[in-house]
């Protein structure tokens, strides 16, 4: 597992940080729009929209004046780079196993 | 969302099967691939239900990949796959079918939806690649 990897999936353990990525998903938006609804202070959802952002799930833009989340293909480039390298390990074990079956007598 | 790989062996299906199975470890390429990396000495796989995939290493230790959970000689063979890091382990589905060049074999690696679940909690199983599939796949547009 990589490390950008990893980091996503830190991310996705919070329930906060899920619902906030639901929501920027759904709709770009900037940070006061986010915080409607929780129950917690913007300090703290701005600490989660972070590690969101770390992970590479969301990023920053700016629309006129003011700057809005939005969702980033990073984390899913990355889990599909990952799938990528464990279909090419298979693909080099199958070769390397009809090799061997085909070479061994 | 599975990794799918396959490939025609020019032999036939009982002699494939028998290779695949009992001869892990001399056609597995450690060098390339293995958890143990340089401690690894040697990869194994016991041909039963229950039996393990395992590394051994070159101080004894040994680290388990998997277990059989299905052994249907000489036509399929599944075991889990876990990465050291992973609550869920993957399942790898190994199916060997007679084709006119000899044996097709077709390999399934599946489970990634759970395998990023670092929780303990099991109400949370989507997290991972599962949720992460799921809401960009709700964010396409259209």
């Amino acid at each position: 597992m990589t490390r950008s990897l990893d980091l996503a999936f830190a991310a996705l353990a919070d329930p906060t940080r899920r619902e906030l990525l639901k929501r920027i998903a759904h709709r770009p938006q900037p940070v006061v729009e986010l915080c409607a609804g929780f129950p917690i202070s913007q300090p703290a959802i701005s600490k989660h929209l972070r590690v969101l952002r770390e992970a590479g799930l969301i990023d920053l833009k700016k629309r006129g004046r003011e700057h809005v989340y939005h969702l980033a293909s990073d984390g899913f480039t990355d889990m599909h780079a990952y799938l990528e390298s464990v279909r090419a390990m298979w693909a080099d074990t199958l070769q390397a196993f009809a090799d061997y079956v085909e070479n061994r007598e | 969302m599975n990794v799918k790989q396959s490939i025609i062996v020019r032999r036939p299906v009982e002699t494939t099967f028998k290779a695949f199975t009992a001869d892990f470890g001399r056609w597995w390429p450690l060098k390339q691939f293995s958890f143990g990396g340089k401690r690894s000495r040697e990869i194994n796989l016991e041909g039963k239900v229950g039996g393990r995939l395992y590394e051994r290493f070159i101080d004894g230790d040994e680290f388990t990949i998997g277990t059989v959970s299905l052994y249907d000689a000489p036509n399929r063979i599944v075991f889990t796959w876990q990465q050291p890091d992973w609550k869920t382990p993957t399942t790898v589905d190994v199916r060997f079918t007679p084709v006119p060049e000899g044996t097709l074999v077709e390999l399934e690696h599946s489970g990634w939806e759970s395998a990023g679940a670092s929780s303990d909690d099991a109400a949370n199983y989507q997290k991972g690649w599962g949720i992460i599939l799921q809401i960009f796949s709700e964010a396409q547009p259209g």
